[in-house]
């Protein structure tokens, strides 16, 4: 059978039965990473012998009839801003480098309590920081549908991983978009959770009231697959949610005819054209012939989303990487007194964005600029979150429908010389960070070209309706696979 | 010197008697060996995120109540960036404008009077880590132990005129706070830290002069020492036609002076916002009152009710409530002990000095209740004499026991057989003619007093002294008579 | 908003980096490009709205005092640059018992 094309959840099922090798299944994904982890740079970490010994001992299990777990033999990818014990986490940053936890993150321990395994760790923007992995200052990613191409970012490599069939699942983060764009970019499925859903505990923070761990998959049943495993309240961590968890497999395949389906009409303007145009128009369409009733919505506050996002994201990154100063862990240089380690330390460690983003986020916090700033941007938060709830309020919305990122994958350098340009790359995700809902990016018609490039469809949800939206998206991705 | 008035303000930082750290469930001690009540929270390791201690927020509320503040009904922690090595996160979480509890006063004993302290606000933060220095090498060593322990910050306003007002409030504060249990506020460990503004100005000026902060002072002793010098320092600087620069000093314990601190004084901006990391806190009404209704009984209560219950005088009263611990045993011995006056008399004239000289903290005694009672009701039944009293009872407090039980390991059991004792009364008259000339000639205070003394040598102090009285008193009339 | 050569020596003393001339311009373009982007948050009418300060909207909960284990010496100190014996080394801290 061809375990790279079998569902994670079937595949777990097949393991836990004794049906299926967990050792087979892994090899199947280690022979992709030896035909394509070359030329794709997905992974910072493989640790293929840990991989293949826990995947024999869970065959063990299996014979003995005691393996168990949802997750059971599957291997995972994990973004390497996520610590996991004994293994480098790196955050695709020169300062963390050699940095290896003693601890799991929470949603590792999830994993591995369910019986996935941990397959390496991947790629990224340095810190999270960037929509196109170009800034990772460990390694470059590329985009396995062309080449030539960026993967998006931050969760580059995640996305890479899955879409060149290296991982079946993999966990990305988003701060801005950091899961949806890549996957869009990809062709793969990615989702951001509501903030609260998934614990972010041994999350390496970027900007901690926007940050939150996603899956990544090529199919929306192992998406909703790892967000079932890794979602629920983590006594470690205060912002995690005691909202219950749903069965989200349970409900996937339930139709959508009737869904009132919301397009903020303020997506539609300048910033989308051509074939991100053509391609969204065509999803919405699916939609109505599936019988889904879509309304025209207004999210005023929208042109606000990329100045709000920088100020508040880079406000907290600020913060958030004070501690990399060369004391307890992390990259250490110069000598000689204690100001000039710490300043040597942070320069040397951190790359060009990252200090950038320091630097902007020093400012809008500094005395006298507090209140042009930050406080400003704070209160165009609520704004925008406000715009959610009143759309899904008033116009009784079940979602909403937007593309997931503006234009396919672009070429390596292409944007990387302007920071500003780049951030606008997260002009449809990063108002979903903001408002704290959950969102889903779904394959969706690709842009033409050769080989044709992939675009993501975004689907919004209201807070904790994860199960609306992964169900809304199995139905376009079967709609999907009827077309092709 | 003259026609200058000092004005202080204190923040006093409180360390919480919790059993765990402010954000981690690591073990709030002090002695641990270095680094070893450490866990990713506290040391700031990456990923880590904090979560707020329950207790913490209760030792807090009941701070605040206890001072007469408002408890907010919603508080939050916010971020005070700044870099130092034992502040590992590069920032400390810390409360900015929306503390725990605000609009406080806080009455205390002075002078033989009373004075009331405005207290700003208290609110909970997080202390650092501690750097220690060596000598004998270039480097800096940094222990993360105390890095997370919860503390709360009590500001009072610029409410105090001299360095024994400081003083006075101080110790009313540490009295309070050892009360409710919120803190052992022992300055040498560093569980009570105070940081003075001092600024002076002319007499009857009702402007304020510019402060200066005064960190590190490290005992009660040195408070006073430390305001008295930068009071000093600050006028004649004035004096002489300078100006005082807003800075801070520390001050130096066996120099008895301060100094600027020498690092640089960037002009600091800890760019405080909100802890993304922690939601706001709400705080319901009926929480406040739970907290209020278990909050035990406060030292100004605690002595009106010894007064008023046990005769007490005023005076005893206050010395038998200074501490929480003290008093309630005495009023544990008072349960058992009719005799309200001994009693008295036993704890402020023996307890405490043995107490203070063997260096013992009352929950640290072996004392109880009964081992107390047990102990005056040998003394009532004449087993043994007062000094015998004495040292049973700094046996008890320093590694307790059965009361009579010490006395007869001690051979302190008193001598009672009267035919005995009559005979060394007997000898001790017969050795002393000039007594009982003494004792005719209308002396005999002098003549017992001095027979007393050769009947108790001759019996190694064994002797009951009720009954040697007695004897040599019978003695005595009957030579006289005779 | 202009940013001056002061302005911006004083962001990179409080987010300790140090930057070469070369860079120090560019840094300082960048920012002031971006400062001006998000001006247009200006047009906003404020006044009445409620800055968003967390983005979960329940309480915190609270956790009980309850020790859980620490996770010993070596391990803290695992990932360290320098250590001591049972200590971190920093660099010779000037001033004692003084943090600012």
């Amino acid at each position: 059978m061809d375990s790279v094309r079998m569902t994670a959840a079937r595949a777990a099922g097949l393991i836990r039965s004794g049906d299926l090798k967990s050792a087979e299944y892994l090899d199947a994904f280690l022979k992709a990473i030896s035909d394509r982890e070359r030329e794709v740079g997905a992974f910072l970490t493989i640790d293929r012998a840990a991989a293949m010994r826990a995947a024999e001992e869970t065959d063990r299990s299996a014979s003995a009839g005691k393996a168990r777990g949802r997750l059971c033999g599957v291997p995972v990818a994990v973004k390497d801003n996520i610590c996991t014990a004994g293994m480098r986490t790196t955050c695709g940053s020169r300062i963390l480098e050699n940095f290896i936890p003693f601890y799991d993150a929470h949603v590792v321990k999830r994993i591995r309590e369910e019986g996935g395994i941990v397959l390496g760790k991947t790629n990224m923007d340095e810190f999270a920081m960037g929509s196109s992995t170009e800034n990772s200052a460990l390694g470059v990613t590329r985009n396995p549908r062309d080449l030539s191409r960026v993967p998006g970012g931050s969760s580059g490599g995640s996305a890479a991983a899955v879409a060149a069939g290296m991982a079946p699942l993999a966990l990305g983060s988003e701060t801005g978009g950091s899961v949806r764009q890549p996957a869009s970019l990809c062709g793969v499925v990615g989702l951001k959770p509501t903030y609260g859903r998934v614990s972010r505990y041994g999350l390496v923070a970027f900007a901690s009231s926007l940050d939150q761990i996603g899956p990544l998959a090529a199919c929306v049943e192992d998406a909703a697959l790892l967000l079932g495993v890794t979602a629920g309240r983590d006594s470690k961590d205060s912002t995690s949610s005691e909202e219950e968890v749903p069965d989200y497999a349970a409900s996937l395949d339930d139709p959508i005819c009737g869904l009132r389906l919301g397009v903020p009409r303020e997506y539609l303007g300048e910033c989308l054209k051509g074939d991100g145009r053509d391609s969204f128009d065509r999803a919405v369409g699916l939609f109505r012939d599936m019988g889904a009733e879509i309304v025209d919505v207004s999210l005023p506050h929208t042109r606000y989303v990329i100045s709000t996002y920088c100020i508040i994201a880079t406000a907290e990154a600020s913060s958030n990487l004070a501690r990399y100063d060369g004391m307890r862990y992390g990259l250490r240089t110069g000598e000689d007194d204690l100001e000039d380690l710490v300043s040597s330390s942070r320069t040397d460690g951190f790359g060009p964005e990252v200090k950038r983003r320091i630097i902007l986020g020093t400012f809008v916090l500094g005395s006298g600029y507090y209140d042009a700033f930050y406080l400003k941007a704070r209160k165009a938060r609520t704004l925008i979150r406000e715009d959610f709830s009143k759309a899904f309020g008033e116009s009784r919305l079940d979602a909403m429908l937007t593309p997931a990122s503006p234009v396919p994958a672009f070429r390596f350098g292409e944007k990387a010389g302007n920071p500003l340009e780049m951030y606008l790359c997260d002009v449809f995700t990063a108002a979903v960070n903001l408002a704290g809902n959950c969102a889903i990016s779904v394959p969706s018609f690709p842009a033409p070209a050769s080989p044709p490039l992939p675009l993501g469809l975004q689907i919004i949800g209201d807070a904790f309706r994860e199960q609306v939206i992964l169900r809304i998206a199995r139905a376009f991705e079967k709609a999907m696979e009827a077309k092709s | 010197m003259t026609g200058w008035e000092m004005v202080v303000g204190l923040e006093v930082h409180v360390q919480l008697k919790t059993r765990t750290k402010m954000f981690c469930g690591c073990e709030n001690r002090f002695g641990a060996p270095p680094n070893s009540l450490v866990c990713p929270v506290c040391a700031g390791m990456p990923g880590s995120l904090p979560t707020v201690n329950r207790k913490a927020v209760e030792l807090g509320m009941m701070t605040g109540i206890a001072l007469g503040c408002r408890i907010a009904s919603r508080t939050m922690f916010d971020r005070k960036n700044y870099f130092y090595p034992d502040l590992p996160k590069g920032y400390q979480i810390s409360q900015f404008d929306r503390p725990l509890a605000s609009g406080g006063s806080f009455r205390f004993p002075f002078g033989g009077g009373s004075m009331e302290a405005s207290i700003t606000r208290a609110h909970l933060e997080e202390d650092s880590g501690k750097n220690v220095h060596d000598a004998s090498t270039d480097g800096s060593f940094v222990d993360l132990n105390r890095a997370g322990v919860p503390l709360i910050e009590i500001v009072t306003g610029p409410v105090f005129r001299s360095a024994r007002e400081v003083s006075a409030y101080l110790a009313a504060l540490k009295q309070l706070l050892q009360y409710i249990g919120a803190s052992d506020c022992n300055m040498e460990r560093g569980s009570l830290r105070c940081e003075p503004n001092v600024s002076v100005r002319k007499a009857g000026s009702t402007s304020l002069g510019t402060k200066t902060e005064i960190k590190n002072i490290n005992s009660f002793k040195s408070v006073e020492k430390a305001l008295e010098y930068e009071f000093r320092r600050q006028t004649e600087a004035l004096e002489s036609g300078g100006r005082i620069l807003q800075q801070t000093m520390l001050w130096d314990d066996v120099a008895g002076s301060t100094a600027p601190m020498r690092s640089k004084e960037e002009a600091h901006d800890y760019r405080y916002f909100p802890e993304p990391d922690i939601p706001p806190l709400e705080i319901a009404a009926d929480w406040v009152e739970r907290v209020r209704a278990s909050m035990p009984e406060l030292p100004d209560a605690r002595k009106r009710r010894f007064v008023e219950s046990f005769g007490l005088r005023e005076y005893d009263a206050a010395v038998l409530t200074a501490s929480r611990d003290f008093s309630s045993l005495f009023e544990e011995c008072a349960r058992l002990w009719p005799n309200r006056r001994r009693l008295c008399s036993l704890f402020i004239t023996d307890l405490l000095s043995i107490l203070a000289d063997e260096k013992i903290e009352v929950c640290d005694s072996r004392l109880s209740a009964q081992s107390v009672a047990s102990l005056l009701r040998m003394e009532e039944e004449g087993a043994v004499g007062k000094n015998q009293v004495r040292e049973i009872l700094a046996e008890l407090a320093k590694a307790g026991g059965d009361p009579p039980a010490i006395a007869a390991s001690r051979g302190m059991v008193q001598l009672r057989d009267e035919d005995e004792i009559g005979a060394l009364v007997t000898k001790a008259i017969a050795e002393s003619p000039e007594s009982v000339a003494d004792f005719r000639a209308g002396r005999g205070k002098r003549a017992i007093g001095f027979l007393m003394g050769n009947v108790v040598r001759a019996m190694n102090g064994k002797g009951d002294p009720k009954i040697i009285r007695r004897l040599l008193v019978e003695k005595l009339e009957n030579q006289s008579r005779s | 908003m202009e940013i001056d050569d002061e302005l911006a020596r004083s962001i990179l003393k409080l987010a300790k980096l140090k930057l070469r001339g070369d860079e120090f311009g560019e840094y300082r373009r960048r920012l002031q490009e971006i400062l001006e982007y998000v001006g247009m948050l200006d047009e906003l009418d404020l006044k009445s709205v409620v800055p968003t300060a967390c983005a979960a909207d329940s309480s915190t909960i609270l956790r009980d005092d309850d020790g859980t284990e620490s996770s010993g010496r070596d391990r803290i100190l695992s990932n360290a640059p320098s250590r001591a014996g049972a200590f971190f080394k920093v660099p010779r801290i000037i001033d004692q018992g003084g943090c600012p």
